[in-house]
């Protein structure tokens, strides 16, 4: 069994099998326990004796094992002998529609309003998108000890306040919406610019707003969200070339971008539109949606894409949304007239470690024919990425430039 | 699971608002109250003094401190309990935003540290 396939087996049934013990054991910590010892076992006896059907083995194995451990425990004693009765559970499988409601119990527990913002994040990307504590600390920027505190703390808080592990009724789901739109859309960006990353997370992030959409119908910010992850996704198979490095946006082949998930996301797009609930979701889709209707990288509009990068500032306002503001006005209007707003975007300092700031700053300098700033700004561009293949492709620009 | 909620507001605020608004929100407690004990929900419940008859009891190294107040600089005082027996958070959530105080005040929820 490959790295590769072992890392894809952990991410497509981590998801559905947490929120299976969550059910059973009604505790995060425990769950995890289980699914873990699981996925050992699994990992020791796949390779000699691959199972027929793999996600039934793991249920009954981890079944089998809150069994054992909790055939003593007085609390769980009931649940435990209902568990020994059911024979035809042992035959259940793993699938999307018998999970669906699980795996939404678990989002809304990792995104209850009880738990700070901060909380709901990493919790999500750790139980919901299955990655490890590393990668959830590597994604957020922050230490794998203080991810791990944080998990902890979140974890206790679910335990020792009962935060339950269920739908939210029809009159709370409506509040509860926003945050778990909130907690899905970084969980697809988080794996952005991370190849295997990129496909599962990215999946998964769009089959839960695919399923958010049916428990909780007609929100235009939920079908501008899922139009946006299509656009995304439609592009996805022209974004690495074959040794696995970045194509940007401007050099992509565009004939291979896939056309079903562009009409689909335009039909969805256009729907949430008509409900005149404009959102910031819908916004963003809107815009992937220029790039994905246009033939050519020459051929965008920008000065569309500006426009609506202007009414994204009037709705919701933050240094990366005005990056891409000033980005698009360079493109719809020349790169002097950007230079004036990225001196006063640089000066707030709030986007001094991100590596896109580098990166349109190196490119509105090559523009100018600026040579030795774009160099130093690809550099700083590489520093600050977070992503192996986003590093080399600024590398590769720098070196390319030295070299001409 | 039982939850404690403490209920806490701007003493102040409420002391300049009349006797008639306060009998208006006795009232309304009563009701809540009458409500949450048809739900089997109530155990506890009962308002405080003001902050002024509050006394402080510290001891250090065997010695007994007694003060006068809290009177902390903080805007909102402690000015009641209910100790409620719910589900989960989200009942004790919802039972929370029933106390009349929390449309002017604010509400805080913790789990008792012993559950049987």
């Amino acid at each position: 069994m490959s790295v590769t396939l072992l890392e894809s087996t952990y991410r497509q049934y981590s998801q559905p099998m947490l929120a299976y013990l969550l059910r059973l054991t009604e505790d995060l910590d425990q769950a995890q326990e289980i699914w873990h010892e699981t996925f050992l076992l699994a990992l020791q006896q796949w390779p000699q004796k691959p199972p027929e059907n793999p996600p039934a083995w793991l249920k009954i194995t981890a079944k089998n094992k809150f069994i054992d451990k909790y055939r003593h425990h007085k609390m769980t004693r009931e649940k435990v002998q209902q568990l020994v009765s059911e024979q035809q559970e042992a035959t259940d499988e793993l699938t999307d529609t018998q999970f669906g409601d699980e795996q939404l119990k678990l989002i809304f527990t990792c995104c209850h309003p009880a738990l700070e913002f901060d909380k709901q994040v990493a919790l999500t990307l750790n139980t919901v998108a299955g990655l490890t504590t590393a990668e959830v600390a590597q994604a957020l920027l922050l230490s794998q000890k203080t991810l791990e505190q944080r998990l902890t703390r979140a974890k206790r808080k679910i335990k020792q306040a009962a935060i339950p592990f269920v739908i939210p009724e029809p009159k709370h789901l409506l509040g509860r919406l926003n945050a778990v739109l909130k907690t899905l859309y970084l969980m697809f960006n988080s794996g952005a610019n991370q190849r295997e990353d990129t496909l599962e997370l990215q999946k998964n992030a769009c089959f839960l707003v695919r399923r958010l959409s049916r428990l909780i119908p007609h929100q235009a910010e939920t079908e501008g969200m899922l139009a946006l992850m299509l656009f995304h996704q439609a592009r996805q198979p022209a974004r690495f070339d074959t040794s696995g490095e970045i194509i940007p946006l401007s050099e992509q082949n565009r004939a291979l971008w896939h056309p079903d998930y562009i009409t689909e996301a335009h039909e969805i797009l256009k729907t949430a539109m008509q409900r005149q609930a404009l959102g910031v979701y819908q916004i963003q889709a809107a815009i992937q949606g220029v790039h994905c209707h246009t033939k050519q990288w020459s051929d965008t509009d920008w000065a569309e894409i500006e426009a609506l990068y202007r009414v994204h500032l009037n709705l919701d306002t933050s240094p990366v949304v005005e990056l891409n503001a000033i980005y698009a006005m360079s493109m719809s209007r020349g790169p002097e007239c950007a230079i004036a707003q990225l001196k006063q975007l640089e000066a707030s300092a709030a986007l001094a470690q991100y590596a896109p700031f580098y990166a349109v700053k190196a490119d509105i300098s090559l523009r100018l024919k600026n040579i030795p700033a774009a160099i130093e700004n690809f550099t700083l561009a590489e520093m600050f990425s977070s992503s192996s293949h986003e590093k080399n492709h600024f590398a590769r620009q720098a070196d390319a430039l030295r070299q001409a | 699971m039982k939850y404690l909620l403490m209920i806490y507001a701007n003493e102040a605020w409420e002391q300049q608002q009349g006797e008639s608004w306060d009998d208006a929100l006795v009232a309304r407690y009563n009701q809540v109250v009458e409500q949450l004990q048809q739900q089997n929900v109530f155990l506890d419940g009962k308002r405080l003094t003001p902050t002024e008859t509050a006394t402080t009891v510290k001891v250090r190294e065997g010695q007994t401190l007694v003060s006068d107040g809290p009177f902390a600089e903080t805007k909102e005082q402690l000015g009641g309990f209910f100790l409620v027996e719910c589900r989960d958070l989200d009942q004790a959530t919802e039972v929370a935003a029933m106390i009349p105080s929390a449309e002017y005040g604010s509400i805080e929820i913790r789990p008792l540290w012993y559950q049987e």
